[in-house]
């Protein structure tokens, strides 16, 4: 009896495991067809490795080797940059293998080291934090790898960094408050994930695009995201119940928008009045500032795709030889009730 | 047999909590007036049920000796399955809802049939099953949000009854489910004792491995609770949800009084575990400490609350021990 329900459940495991396996492979092959995707450092990776062989074969037939590396693929950001990379590299016939390190700086790292021992020719990736990425992007510069960042900035050469302007953003977003506010009244800041670079370039341009305004009086607030968009909105509640005389929380991402939406939505008839200004347009997003009814008034809005595509056609122009510019800008635009017809035009 | 002491009556066991948390609030309390308000106090036990009604699920587990580091992960797959189930399924929310708990109940029986017929530790198993549970919900998500939940749904996590919300009904009544199971069950007390002694258990009589996987499971059907509720209360279902919830729900039990050596412990315990974690994290934005040191004062404030319980208890059993002589 006892050995019967062992072999039971092995036959499920496997089951489980095969229907997981046959899945990965399906949306992968939906959304591009040479991706691959390394999760741990290792495994499949290795295997990859074997298929091609070495670095000098791969260049005479002119397919480039590029490891993609993400802090997350849960937000839809960061999926849009994924979305570019892959588009440019099916354009320009370059493999992609792909590493996710759930914002954890030392697990990005570690995959940056196995893109290094698989040979890659170039890395395209988002950095969260400047620093912490700097040795192991050294580590890869050594081994002549083109290095190019997206999205988040690297303390050390690389050959290329494509981000959107976030303090350009966080200037437009606090000056839109500014205005909306007519100078006068007081402003929530949630300051989100210390250290992380792109939060904390927002939040200087938020206190910029706010200096032109003195009567406004602003509180910071800061959370750390280990729980996510539920984390956000129970900080927002509680610095909402501490004071609630704000006239506007100004957010710096969409888990922080989406956090702060939820915690007034809960609340609406006691915070009803106060106003939320965004950063990232999601659909959900862009619907509410559309209805006018929402307390989201605004939204600060990226181009991800543009981002990740420029961030792979740069790493193969480098692998071609030809010279590049170090920092390349994609534009950020402000998205308000008034120009939104505009946008979803687009 | 030794008749063990636990639930409501044993409330005395627990003065040094009650009074530390007696303490945090009259300091929160001097500092912002607006603590102590009908709103204010309504917000932090909405925001401490859900990890309070995951902790429940934990105390089992932690009672019996085992822990279950994959309820984050599960808050997250049930919350998909909820909201999966009423939009792409369109069935009706109360189908879905009972679903989703079966779903919960299922993973959460299967991880305790391989943990307990396997005899893999499980640390290591649940620990590896977080990211297999995450990534099938990454797979079945492809990382996109899921909005647009009915509106009637939404009243699970935003809606009140006479005042009270919804959240905050289901954690207490989930709090005397399971005082009732702990207490008056033969299931409840050989949780106890199997979690104590499991050799003593095996010769009374105690099927181990099957009071585990029930653990297991009622585990699984809270967490699926947690996840539904979370669906509802942010009115949408990303992948993160319920990211690192795990360690909410074993502070929470530990926070309380459980020993994570299995056997001791209870369901007040648990209460009042949710109740300091909640209060001190309201508390701290309330009286607007700066947020660096909020994270320091945070592990302080728990270290000395769990210290001064031990100390606490120590006195009372030191007392009981020379009396019994």
């Amino acid at each position: 009896m006892k050995k019967m329900i062992g072999i039971v459940l092995t036959v499920i495991c496997v089951l489980s495991l095969a229907a997981c396996g046959g899945k990965a492979a399906e949306s992968g092959a939906g959304e591009n067809n040479e991706a691959e995707t390394v999760n741990e450092a290792g495994g499949e990776a290795s295997d990859s490795m074997d298929e091609t062989s070495g670095d000098a074969a791969g260049e005479e037939e002119g397919t480039f080797k590029v490891g993609s590396l993400y802090a997350t693929l849960s937000i839809d950001f960061c999926k849009g940059m994924q979305e570019g990379v892959n588009e440019a590299a099916a354009e320009n016939g370059v493999q992609i293998i792909e590493g996710v390190y759930d914002i954890d700086a030392n697990k990005g790292s570690e995959i940056i080291q196995n893109f290094i021992n698989q040979k890659v020719d170039a890395i395209v990736m988002q950095a969260i934090d400047s620093e912490a990425f700097a040795p192991s992007v050294e580590a890869a510069k050594e081994a002549g790898i083109v290095v190019v960042a997206i999205d988040g900035r690297v303390n050390t050469q690389v050959d290329c960094w494509v981000a959107s302007d976030n303090t350009e953003g966080g200037i437009l977003s606090g000056d839109f408050i500014g205005q909306y506010l007519n100078g006068e009244g007081e402003v929530l800041i949630i300051t989100s994930e210390p250290g992380n670079v792109t939060m904390v370039e927002r939040n200087n341009g938020f206190h910029t695009g706010l200096e032109k305004y003195p009567n406004i009086k602003i509180t910071e607030v800061m959370d750390d995201g280990q729980n996510g968009v539920e984390g956000y909105s129970e900080t927002v509640e509680n610095a909402l119940n501490a004071n609630p005389n704000y006239d506007v929380i100004i957010t710096g991402y969409s888990d922080v928008t989406n956090g702060a939406l939820a915690a007034i939505e809960m609340n609406i008839e006691r915070f009803g009045e106060i106003k939320v200004m965004g950063y990232d347009a999601d659909e959900a997003m862009l619907e509410k500032i559309a209805s006018g009814e929402s307390p989201l008034i605004g939204t600060i809005a990226q181009e991800p795709k543009v981002i990740g595509r420029l961030g792979l056609e740069n790493a193969y122009k480098v692998l071609k030889g030809e010279t590049v510019e170090e920092e390349v800008g994609a534009e950020v635009s402000l998205i308000t009730f008034e120009n939104i017809s505009e946008y979803m035009a687009q | 047999m030794k008749k063990v002491k636990m639930g409501w009556s044993g409330i005395s066991q627990y003065s040094g909590l009650v009074i530390i948390l007696v303490i945090i609030c009259i300091i929160f309390q001097a500092k912002n007036p607006l603590f102590l308000t009908f709103d204010n106090v309504i917000a932090i036990l909405r925001q401490l049920s859900i990890y309070g009604i995951v902790g429940i699920g934990m105390g089992f587990l932690i009672l019996n000796g085992y822990l279950d580091l994959t309820v984050g992960s599960m808050i997250g797959i049930c919350g998909v399955t909820v909201a999966y189930l009423m939009t792409a399924a369109n069935l009706p929310i109360w189908l879905s809802v009972l679903l989703t708990l079966a779903a919960g109940g299922a993973i959460g029986a299967f991880n305790g049939a391989v943990i307990t017929y396997t005899g893999i530790p499980a640390f290591i198993f649940t620990l590896a099953m977080t990211t297999v549970y995450r990534g099938i919900i990454y797979l079945v998500t492809d990382g996109k949000t899921i909005s647009n939940l009915p509106k009637a749904f939404l009243a699970i996590g935003r809606n009140n009854i006479m005042g009270i919300p919804i959240a905050i009904i289901i954690f207490f009544a989930t709090l005397i489910i399971a005082w009732v199971i702990l207490n008056r069950t033969t299931f409840g007390r050989s949780v106890y004792v199997a979690g104590g002694n499991p050799l003593a258990a095996k010769y009374s009589g105690i099927n181990n491995r099957k009071i585990t996987i029930l653990c297991y499971m009622i585990c699984g059907v809270t967490a699926a609770m947690a996840g539904t509720v979370l669906a509802a209360k942010l009115s949408a279902v990303q992948p993160t949800l319920g990211n690192s919830y795990e360690m909410e729900a074993i502070s929470v039990a530990v926070i309380g009084g459980m020993s994570l050596t299995g056997g001791v412990g209870s369901i007040a315990g648990i209460l009042l575990g949710a109740l300091v974690l909640g209060v001190i994290d309201n508390g701290m934005i309330m009286i607007g400490l700066a947020s660096y040191w909020q994270m320091v004062v945070k592990g302080i404030v728990i270290v000395i609350a769990v210290i001064f319980d031990i100390y606490k208890k120590k006195g009372a059993l030191t007392i009981r021990k020379i009396r019994r002589k």
